[in-house]
C-alpha cells in the first residue's frame, strides 16, 4: 500500500496506508486529515487540496496540467513552487511515500 | 444523553457531523441516512459515475473507519419518517424499521427528491431519473446498449447526463421548456454558449418544449416521446432533470415554516428556536446582499457552507451564514464555474474568448462585481471568489483585460488597500512621509534633470521645485500624528459636540504638467497623512516625474497599493470612469477652470467631496499707493517667467495657472516662488 505522510502548517505529523489509484487528497478526506478540505470531490474545481510537496518528491509526481497550475494561481495560500492540487497526485506503486505538507488555510 | 440528532447523511449531514467535533462538540452525534451506503459524494452520478470514471467506493465521502474514530454514529439505511420534539428541542425521531432516535437537538439534512414529470407513460421502462448512485448505476447499465437518448431538462444534471451519454457516443436529443439552459442557475451569455457547445459537439438542443407523452415500443419500454405539437422524437432511454423539490415532510411534522424548503434564519435555525436545517432542504436569508427574498440552493458549496453554519450554532459559537455561493458543472471538455448571485446584475463584461471556449462573464450591479460565470477560466472563478469573500471588485473597464490577471487587477486598486492604510498608525504614516522627504533630498539631483528634460524648465527652478516640493512631505508627516478632532458644548450646554477625522477612502488626484513634483506632493502627502489611499493622473505631458516619485514612495515604505498612477494620453474617458467609479471618495484637481468647471458636474453624480485649484484670468492689482517700479518688474517676473522653458508653445499670454494671491504678493515684492503655486 503507498504511504503519504502530511505534515500540517503547526508541524504535527500523520502518515497513512493510501491505496493505489486513489489520490493523497482522497486519502486525506476519508481519514479526517486536517488541512485538506477537497470540497469539489477532485475535478479541478475548488483548490481546497493544496499541498506543498516535499522537495525530493517532486521530480516523481506526475505533470502538471493548465487547469490546475490556473487553480493553484487562485488558492487561498499563495502558491510556492513546491505547490500541488493533492487530488492530481493518485498514488500507486511508483508515486509512494509522498511527503506533504499542508497550507495554514485552503479558503 | 442523547446529544445531537442529524437526519439526512449525504454532503450537508457529514459536515455537520465533522464540522461538530472540529468545533470541539462533545455530545453524542448520530447520523442517520436512508440509503444502505455509507454517505458518498452526489456530483460524479452524472459524469465521472456515468462514464466508468469512478465506483460507488471511490465517491464515498470518508473511511469506513473515520465515524467511529470522531465519535460519529452512522446509521445507514433507517429512512426517519416520524419525528416528536418538545419544546426544549429535545424528542425523538423513529424510522419506517421502528428504530427510534432520541435527540437533545435535531438537525435535518434531508435534502431534496427529483422532481417527476407528470404525463402518461413516465412509468414505462427506459424513462430515468438520477438521484442516487442506485439510479446512476442502472442508467450506466441502460446507456450501455440504448441508441437514441432524450434528456428532459436543461439543468446542470440534464446537461451532464447529454454530455456523458455524447461522449459514450449515443445519440443525444435535449429538450426543454424554458427558452434556454440552466435558466435558474446563469444568464443567457453562458446559457447561449452551452447551447451552441452541446450542438457543436453533435447535442440537439430543443426549446420551448412540451412533452405530450413516452409511446411504448411494444415490449413495455420506451420507444419515442410525443410533444405538444405533434412532433415526435425517437428515444429508447430518458432522463428526466427538471429539478428537485425539498423535503420538507418532517418539518411539517413539527409545525416549522416551509416555503421551498425549512425555512431558517442566518444561523440555520428554524423559527422554533432549536431545530437546525442545512443543504438543499432550506430556504435561507441571502447570504450575500442585495434585493433577495429567501433562497433555497442545490449545490456542494452551500450545502457545506450551511451545515458549518449549523454546526457552530449547536456547538454554541454561532457564525451567521454570508458566503457567497458558487458551484461547478463538467460539461465535456467545459468546466463551468460561478461564484455569487448574478440574477441581481444590471451589466456585464465578457473576459476571454467565447469562440475559443474560454472566458468568463463578469456581472456588476451598481458598477460593483457581484457574480462571475467562468468556462474553462478557474483563475478567474478563483480570483472572484476571492473578491466576493473580502469584499472587493474589479473596475469593469479594466474586467476585459486578459493581458492582466484577474487577482491583480483586483489587488491593485487603491480600494483594496484603503482598510489596512487608513489602520496604520498615523505616527508609522508620518514615518515613511519623513523617509520620503529624506529620499527625495537625496535625489534631487534627479529628480531636477528628469523634469528638466520631461517639461523643459531650467535646471535651477527644477531644484527650486524640489524644494518646495519636499516641503509637503515634511509637513505633512508632521501633520499625520496630529489629525485630532475637536470638541464643543451645544447651545443648550446640555450636551458635547465630538468631531473626530477619520480617513475618506479612496481619492483621486489629477495634476498639472507645470509643477509635476510639487503638485504631486501637494496632494498625496496630505492624502497619505489622513489614511487615504490615492489614484494619481499627472498631465498627459508629464508622467516621468510622477511615476519617479511614486518609485520613491515605494521605497521609503508605502505599501502596494496605496498609492496608485494612471497615465493616459486621453485624460477625459478615463477620469469620467474614475470619478464615476462608486468607491471614490474624494477628487483633487489643479488646472483649468473648464476641465474643472467639467469635473466638478462628474464628482456631483456621487456627491463626491472635491478640492479645486482652478487657473483663469489672474487679477494684477496695483494699489494707488504703490511703488510703480516694483510693480513693474512684479509684473514682468510674473508674466514671463519660464516663457522660454515652455516645452509646448502656448497662446496662453500669462503664467498659467496665476491666482490672486501671487498677484497680490507681487504688488509688494517680486514672487520668491514659482508663480501660480503659492
Amino acid at each position: 500500500m503507498p504511504k503519504v505522510t502530511y505534515t500540517s502548517y503547526a508541524g504535527d505529523t500523520r502518515t497513512l496506508d493510501g491505496a493505489a489509484g486513489e489520490s493523497v487528497m482522497q486519502t486525506a478526506v476519508r481519514n479526517g486529515v486536517p488541512g485538506i478540505t477537497g470540497e469539489c470531490g477532485g475535478v479541478l474545481s475548488c483548490a481546497t487540496c493544496h499541498v506543498f510537496v516535499d522537495e525530493t518528491d517532486l521530480d516523481r509526481c506526475p505533470p502538471m496540467d493548465e487547469l490546475e497550475d490556473e487553480m493553484l494561481d487562485g488558492a487561498a495560500q499563495d502558491r510556492e513552487p513546491n505547490s500541488r492540487l493533492s487530488c492530481q497526485l493518485v498514488l500507486s506503486d511508483d508515486l509512494d511515500d509522498l511527503h506533504v505538507t499542508t497550507p495554514e488555510f485552503q479558503d | 444523553m442523547a446529544g445531537t440528532l442529524i437526519i439526512g447523511a449525504s454532503q450537508a449531514g457529514v459536515q455537520l457531523a465533522s464540522s461538530l467535533r472540529e468545533l470541539g462538540y462533545t455530545d453524542p452525534v448520530t447520523l442517520v441516512g436512508a440509503k444502505e451506503h455509507p454517505p458518498y459524494q452526489r456530483p460524479p452520478l452524472s459524469k465521472a459515475l456515468l462514464l466508468g470514471d469512478a465506483t460507488p467506493e471511490s465517491l464515498l465521502f470518508r473511511a469506513p473507519g473515520f465515524y467511529p474514530d470522531q465519535g460519529i454514529d452512522l446509521v445507514t439505511g433507517e429512512r426517519v419518517v416520524t419525528v416528536e420534539k418538545a419544546a426544549d428541542g429535545s424528542g425523538i425521531a423513529t424510522s419506517a424499521s421502528g428504530r427510534r432516535f432520541p435527540f437533545d437537538r435535531l438537525a435535518l439534512t434531508v435534502g431534496a427528491r427529483a422532481r417527476r414529470l407528470p404525463v402518461p407513460g413516465n412509468d414505462l421502462a427506459g424513462v430515468h431519473y438520477l438521484r442516487d448512485s442506485g439510479e446512476a448505476l442502472r442508467l450506466r447499465e441502460q446507456l450501455q446498449q440504448a441508441s437514441d437518448v432524450l434528456v428532459v431538462g436543461g439543468g446542470f444534471i440534464g446537461l451532464e447526463v447529454a454530455a456523458s451519454a455524447r461522449t459514450l457516443g449515443r445519440s443525444v436529443t435535449v429538450v426543454l421548456a424554458d427558452d434556454r439552459l440552466m435558466n435558474r442557475a446563469v444568464q443567457p451569455p453562458i446559457s447561449d454558449f452551452f447551447a451552441e457547445a452541446h450542438r457543436r459537439r453533435g447535442v440537439d438542443v430543443h426549446f420551448g418544449v412540451a412533452l405530450s407523452r413516452f409511446v411504448d415500443d411494444g415490449a413495455g419500454r420506451v420507444g419515442r416521446v410525443e410533444l405538444a405539437d405533434g412532433r415526435t422524437f425517437q428515444a429508447d432511454l430518458v432522463v428526466v432533470g427538471i429539478g428537485a423539490v425539498p423535503r420538507t415532510e418532517l418539518a411539517e411534522q413539527l409545525g416549522l415554516a416551509v416555503d421551498d424548503g425549512v425555512v431558517v434564519d442566518e444561523h440555520g435555525v428554524a423559527p422554533d428556536g432549536t431545530t437546525v436545517a442545512a443543504g438543499d432542504c432550506v430556504s435561507c436569508p441571502s447570504p450575500v446582499p442585495g434585493p433577495f427574498g429567501r433562497m433555497r440552493f442545490e449545490s456542494v458549496s452551500t450545502a457545506v457552507e450551511q451545515a458549518k453554519v449549523a454546526a457552530a450554532t449547536l456547538a454554541g459559537v454561532p457564525v451567521p451564514y454570508r458566503a457567497a455561493p458558487w458551484f461547478w458543472s463538467d460539461q465535456f471538455d467545459l468546466k463551468l464555474q460561478a461564484a455569487g448571485l448574478s440574477a441581481v446584475a444590471d451589466r456585464y463584461v465578457v473576459r476571454g474568448d467565447p469562440a475559443a471556449e474560454k472566458f468568463s462573464v463578469l456581472y456588476y450591479c451598481d458598477g460593483l462585481l457581484v457574480a462571475a460565470e467562468c468556462v474553462n477560466s478557474p483563475a478567474d472563478l478563483m480570483a472572484v471568489r476571492t473578491a466576493l469573500a473580502k469584499g472587493r471588485t474589479v473596475p469593469p473597464e479594466l474586467a476585459d483585460d486578459t493581458s492582466v490577471p484577474l487577482k491583480k487587477l483586483m489587488q491593485d486598486v487603491a480600494v483594496g488597500a484603503a482598510e489596512d492604510w487608513a489602520a496604520t498608525p498615523p505616527r508609522r504614516r508620518g514615518e515613511i512621509l519623513q523617509r520620503a522627504f529624506a529620499l527625495l533630498q537625496e535625489r534631487k539631483d534627479d529628480f531636477a534633470l528628469v523634469m528638466t528634460r520631461e517639461m523643459g524648465k531650467p535646471l535651477a527652478e527644477a531644484y527650486g521645485e524640489i524644494t518646495y516640493g519636499g516641503e509637503f512631505l515634511r509637513w505633512f508627516a508632521e501633520e499625520a500624528p496630529r489629525i485630532s478632532g475637536r470638541y464643543g458644548d451645544n447651545p443648550a450646554g446640555t450636551g458635547r459636540i465630538v468631531v473626530s477625522r477619520r480617513p475618506v477612502g479612496p481619492c483621486y488626484l489629477i495634476t498639472p504638467w507645470n509643477f509635476p513634483l510639487a503638485m504631486a506632493t501637494r496632494k498625496i502627502a496630505p492624502a497619505l497623512a489622513a489614511g487615504c489611499t490615492v489614484v494619481v493622473k499627472p498631465a498627459e505631458l508629464t508622467p516621468l516625474t510622477t511615476l519617479l516619485f511614486t518609485a520613491l514612495l515605494t521605497e521609503a515604505g508605502v505599501p502596494a497599493g496605496v498609492v496608485n498612477v494612471v497615465t493616459t494620453s486621453e485624460p477625459g474617458p478615463l477620469s469620467a470612469r474614475l470619478i464615476g467609479d462608486r468607491r471614490l471618495r474624494k477628487l483633487s484637481f489643479t488646472g483649468s477652470t473648464p476641465v474643472g468647471r467639467r469635473l466638478l458636474a462628474q464628482a456631483a453624480d456621487n456627491v463626491l467631496r472635491t478640492s479645486m485649484e482652478l487657473g483663469g484670468n489672474a487679477p494684477f492689482l496695483v494699489f494707488a499707493d504703490a511703488d510703480l517700479d516694483a510693480a513693474v518688474d512684479g509684473a514682468m517676473a510674473a508674466k514671463f517667467r519660464r516663457r522660454s522653458s515652455r516645452s509646448t508653445p502656448r497662446t496662453r499670454p500669462s503664467p498659467w495657472p496665476t491666482t490672486p494671491s501671487t498677484a497680490w504678493r507681487a504688488t509688494s515684492t517680486p514672487p520668491t516662488s514659482p508663480a501660480g503655486t503659492a
